[in-house]
């Protein structure tokens, strides 16, 4: 029986893995700044052990000034030394880790619900399940934590359910998060609490000097990351942050206007004040994490890098499942394990939705895992019932089999077909392109204007130029320029490359220099003068738009 | 002792929906086209057995070519007949309809769970408060009484298992449902074969009784039949249904062409008119259980909402939950509610517009009996599981001020808030610009009125109370637009036009008395009177030419 299970086991990581490794270094169409920013940092410290800024050995790199914790960076090391620096490379410990992963739900599945064994079940969702495989394949730091944070519950429960000696090694993975994701504190924290409330009676039990070892293990692993967090490397909290954002006096007075109330009146008080406003918000975007838009038709809705066109996080046939599985969930009673997944459903969300965004996948991340475990209640819940329906069993099962596989198919062709052109521009398609371009370009011109963006332009010139980093760290300091208001800075030139605004009519008259524009910006009626202009080359996207111009100002 | 007290409480309870729904009945909110179209179609009824088109007795009503389910508006005769055509008189039987909904569900509740003694109570209670009830308990919304209607069948249907003259009930009440509004046409034949399959045994066992009851409601359905093969057939389904948007068609062009060969087989197999639409209506039909809906801002058509209120209450959403995982662990006798919640909004589904809060406001009733479930055990288990009394008492006094004040809040922004902030959605200002004419009238030959906003002819027919006699002969509709409706541009002295280009209206008309919005009259114009919404803002400035 065991082997039986161990061979099901195998096949499903082969899944998993081939789900992740194939087409891994063009699908996702093109790196995005932050992953050319882990794997040039990567490959710097390879070759210097210091950061792009010359940092030694750092443990939250300042890279464009988010402060990415390093884990990925580190891990992302042995393979750029390995095959260089390429997108396989930046890509292939997020995808790891994404099997990893799906191996540490079957153990987990497995000892949360034994008498169901929700393993096999488990691990097969998370394996197929697109919302993991979207940020499983690519370099996603949230990924990395999920896997980590897998792994700290495993070692967990099996401290709990007998050998104590392991409870170090889980609080050892849960600190490790904090090396990995600088948004995944709270949900560690939330993970944390819910295994000490829900399992309370078995871990009081332990040994003391067992959980005080687990303590210490816990603090010293987090320790430095703690450090480095009081010296404000705190990433973009205070930008993401829900309790940045208040409403204007304007429309709080036009609302008292209607009553001939003021501000701090009882009716303000009581109706309209800025913390029920606040929590309205927070109650309005937590929800949204449940609607059916977010599950099963849309996804993330804010950004088209977080998932597929047309598909939400999980596939529609799901929604059968999970209903099951909801219903299994609530008749499992007041279990421990199931009290456990209902908390997990219902708070992995809250860090999410005290950002500012109205949904936001990565943030959510952690809710995958109370889904994948419902969905396993759902699928065994399916089972039990087999006698109940008699001679329609097999037919209603057949059934739901071609419809599953028939979405999940839909979901493929959305994956590799769709996403790649629909969303080329989301997923900065263009950048690898004109970096080869300009480069080849770069000795003929005294300067090259690029048009500063949010994309970072510079680190892809880092990437693709393999620009050496003992060269590069030299001029960080000057090229630098951090962001008035503690968002994310710029870089402002690279060897003979200018990174900045582009102002055209002032720019059009610079002659003798190479502009590389948008035709946002710079529309193409208004630079197309082949008096004035010569057009050195374009980058267009996969349906045949414009990407960038490379203007020589003749 | 005690069961005067229970009745007590069920009079307080009918007594607190009666004063929610007629208090301030006729002034808020403003008066809407439709309501308007009922009123007076009920008036001409009245007066010349004719509606406003000439059409006598009609099943549907053509009022803007929309073919208006005419149950409603026979209702509404005997209102106008006593109380003249006013506004109370179109709200009137819809308000009473409310009421008795709140009595039907405590009868229902207390068929279906009978040994839950407070279940009924507090289900009715629940509903006497409900916004989305409310809302459409004030005011001439056939969708309400569709709900009355089809509440009294399933409690028809459910007792008729026991009693031959309730038989006789829900057939009547179900086809009356039919005559009254679309989305019941959905609604009913799948409410009725879910009674059928959860009751399959008792029915079986008892054939020949249900045959009366079938025939008759085959009978009754006849005539709608007959008329839905007329001009009224899919008129409205042409302009709301699934297929006016026409999004998820060109989406499959789209998406054919990102694949290298447009014409291939997977491309023809995944994207194509089928599967679009059928995505399209399950997420329309899926957004009518989405939390911000439900709880939190509503329906998005201002005039179906209340500023920052759901469909139900904030805490409703933390009744419904516990309430459907207590439900999902013992399901027996909530068969008829859970599929009724999950019928409820497939009419909605149909139509582009999702979430519909009008179109599906017959999933308040089981929800909120859901949500006193919810309440109920929370308070049961409470009381079962804490010793400690003090503690038990903050529980309970905690759950007990959170409903109340989110009860308070609604009412607060229902009363002070609604009128102001979505001022523009409804036809406030029409009554006074209306008696202003009146008054002045006789001082112009004509007097132009502005089409931005919903159809004003007919609330200028229904505050001059026109002659229908002669409105019927005087008057044409026109072509349809591109939702299906028409409108009438003109009768006597009045005409509803767009008054856009200003000085070209001025030349058209001289010595007219022309209406219009603040945007359309520039300013330095010689306004006579400005009339003004409940906000302050502009709603209408008059001019003499």
């Amino acid at each position: 029986m065991i082997k039986h299970e161990l061979k099901i086991l195998f096949l499903i990581l082969v899944l998993a893995t081939f789900l992740r490794f194939w087409g891994l270094g063009t699908t996702p169409p093109h790196l995005t700044s932050d992953e050319a920013a882990l794997g040039y940092n990567a490959y710097s410290i390879l070759k210097t052990a210091r950061d792009e800024h010359g940092n030694l050995l750092p443990i939250v790199f300042k890279s464009f000034g988010d402060w990415k914790p390093g884990l990925y960076v580190y891990l992302d090391a042995p393979f750029v030394g390995l095959f260089g620096l390429n997108e396989m490379a930046v890509r292939l410990p997020g995808a790891i880790s994404g099997i990893a992963a799906v191996f540490f739900v079957y153990l987990v599945g497995n000892r949360l619900f034994p008498e169901k064994k929700l393993g096999l079940f488990s691990s097969f969702f998370l394996a197929i399940s697109p919302w993991h495989l979207q940020f499983s394949r690519g370099a996603w730091e949230a990924g990395v934590a999920l896997t980590l944070i897998l792994a700290g519950i495993y070692f967990f429960l099996r401290a709990i359910q007998g050998n104590s000696r392991w409870l170090w090694l889980s609080a050892s993975f849960f600190a490790l998060t904090l090396w990995a994701y600088q948004g995944g504190k709270l949900s560690v924290a939330i993970v944390i609490a819910g295994l000490s409330i829900f399992f309370f009676s078995e871990l009081i039990k332990v040994p003391r000097k067992v959980l005080m070892l687990a303590f210490l293990a816990g603090f010293i692993f987090s320790l430095p990351v703690a450090l480095s967090f009081f010296q404000g490397k705190t990433g973009r909290l205070e930008v993401y942050s829900v309790f940045s954002y208040q409403r204007p006096e304007k429309d709080i007075k036009e609302i008292l206007d209607q009553e001939s109330a003021v501000k701090g009146s009882l009716s303000y008080v009581l109706f309209h004040s800025e913390n029920l406003n606040l929590a309205q918000g927070v109650l309005g975007r937590w929800m949204n994490y449940y609607s059916a838009r977010f599950l099963f038709f849309e996804g993330d809705w804010s950004n088209p890098r977080h998932g597929v066109p047309y598909s939400g996080v999980l596939l529609l046939a799901d929604s059968v499942l999970l209903l099951l599985g909801l219903v299994a969930l609530s008749k499992a009673g007041n279990s421990k394990s199931a009290l456990f997944v209902w908390y997990l459903l219902l708070l992995s969300s809250l860090p999410a939705a005290l950002s500012r965004d109205s949904i936001h996948a990565v943030r959510s991340l952690n809710m995958l895992f109370p889904l994948v475990f419902i969905l396993a209640l759902g699928a065994s819940f399916v089972v039990e019932n087999k006698k109940k329906l008699k001679f329609a069993f097999p037919l209603l099962l057949g059934l739901f089999f071609v419809i599953y596989a028939a979405n999940y198919t839909y979901y493929l062709d959305q994956y590799w077909v769709h996403a790649p052109k629909k969303n080329a521009p989301n997923w900065q398609v263009g950048y690898k392109q004109m970096v080869e371009k300009v480069s080849a370009l770069q000795d003929k011109y005294p300067e090259i204007v690029i048009k500063q963006d949010y994309a970072q332009p510079y680190i892809f010139f880092l990437f693709y130029q393999k620009y050496d980093p003992d060269k590069y760290q030299k001029i960080a300091q000057d090229v630098y320029v951090p962001n008035e208001y503690g968002d994310v800075g710029f870089v402002s030139r690279l060897d003979n490359i200018t990174f900045r605004d582009i102002n055209w009519s002032a720019d059009r008259g610079m002659s003798g220099k190479l502009f590389v524009v948008d035709p946002i910006k710079v529309p193409v009626a208004d630079s197309s003068d082949p008096k004035e202009f010569k057009l050195v080359d374009e980058i267009k996207y996969p349906n045949g738009q414009t990407a960038f111009r490379l203007l020589e100002i003749l | 002792m005690k069961a005067i007290f229970t009745h007590k409480l069920l009079i307080a309870i009918i007594l607190l929906a009666a004063l929610l729904r007629f208090y301030k009945l006729s002034a808020l909110p403003a008066l809407n086209a439709d309501e308007a179209a009922i009123g007076y179609n009920a008036y001409s009824l009245i007066q010349t057995g004719k509606d406003e088109h000439g059409n006598s007795w009609p099943i549907h009503f053509q009022s803007f070519n929309d073919f208006k389910p005419g149950l409603y508006f026979y209702l509404v005769i005997p209102f106008v007949a006593i109380l003249g055509l006013s506004e109370i008189a179109v709200r009137f039987p819809s308000a009473l309809l409310g009421v008795a909904t709140v009595l039907l569900v405590w009868l229902l509740v207390r068929e279906l769970f009978p040994k839950n003694k407070w279940l009924p109570y507090v289900s009715a209670l629940f509903l006497a408060v409900s916004p989305w009830n409310l809302h459409y308990s004030r005011g001439g919304w056939e969708a309400n009484a569709a709900t009355f209607f089809i509440t009294l069948g399933v409690l028809g249907f459910v007792k008729g298992m026991t009693s031959s003259r309730w038989r006789l009930v829900w057939p009547i009440a179900f086809v009356a449902s039919l005559y009254t509004y679309h989305a019941a046409r959905v609604f009913i034949p799948l409410i009725f074969i879910s009674l059928l399959l959860i009751y399959r045994e008792s029915i079986f066992n008892n054939l020949k009784k249900y045959f009366a009851p079938v025939m008759l409601s085959f009978f009754l359905t006849v005539p709608l039949l007959l008329d839905l093969t007329g001009s009224a057939g899919m008129s409205r389904a042409a302009g709301v249904g699934l297929f006016a948007d026409t999004g998820p068609f060109w989406r499959i062009n789209e998406q054919r062409g990102e694949h290298e060969q447009l014409d291939s087989k997977i491309a023809r197999v995944l994207h194509n008119k089928a599967t679009n639409y059928s995505l399209a209506f399950l997420q329309n039909y899926t957004e009518h259980f989405w939390g911000e809906f439900l709880f939190l801002s509503g329906d998005e058509i201002q005039r179906n909402k209340v500023p920052e209120t759901g469909q139900m209450y904030v805490h409703d959403l933390f009744f419904v939950v516990v309430g459907l995982i207590l439900i999902a662990r013992r399901p027996k006798g909530w068969g008829v509610l859970l599929l009724w919640l999950a019928i409820s909004p497939l009419a909605a589904a149909l139509t582009f517009q999702s979430p519909h809060a009008l179109r599906a406001q017959i999933m308040t009733i089981p929800l909120v009996i859901i949500s006193a479930y919810g309440a109920l055990s929370i308070l049961d288990t409470a009381k079962g599981s804490i010793k400690n009394k003090t503690l038990l008492f903050i529980i309970y006094f905690l759950l007990f001020t959170i409903a109340t004040w989110s009860t308070a809040r609604y009412l607060h922004e229902y009363y002070f808030h609604m009128a102001k902030t979505f001022d523009y959605s409804s036809q406030y200002g029409v009554k006074e610009l209306v008696s202003y004419t009146i008054n002045n009238q006789e001082k112009y030959p004509k007097i132009v009125v502005t089409d931005r906003y919903d159809q004003p002819y007919i609330l200028f027919l229904f505050y001059l109370k026109y002659p229908p006699i002669v409105f019927q002969t005087d008057h044409t509709l026109t072509e349809r637009d591109q939702f299906g409706f028409s409108t009438v541009r003109k009768f006597d002295k009045y005409e509803f036009r767009s008054i856009d280009p200003w000085s070209q209206t001025r030349q058209e008309y001289p010595g007219a008395l022309i209406v219009g919005i603040e945007k359309e009259i520039p300013d330095g114009t010689n306004v006579l009177n400005t009339i003004y919404f409940p906000s302050g803002r502009t709603a209408f400035k008059m001019v003499g030419n």
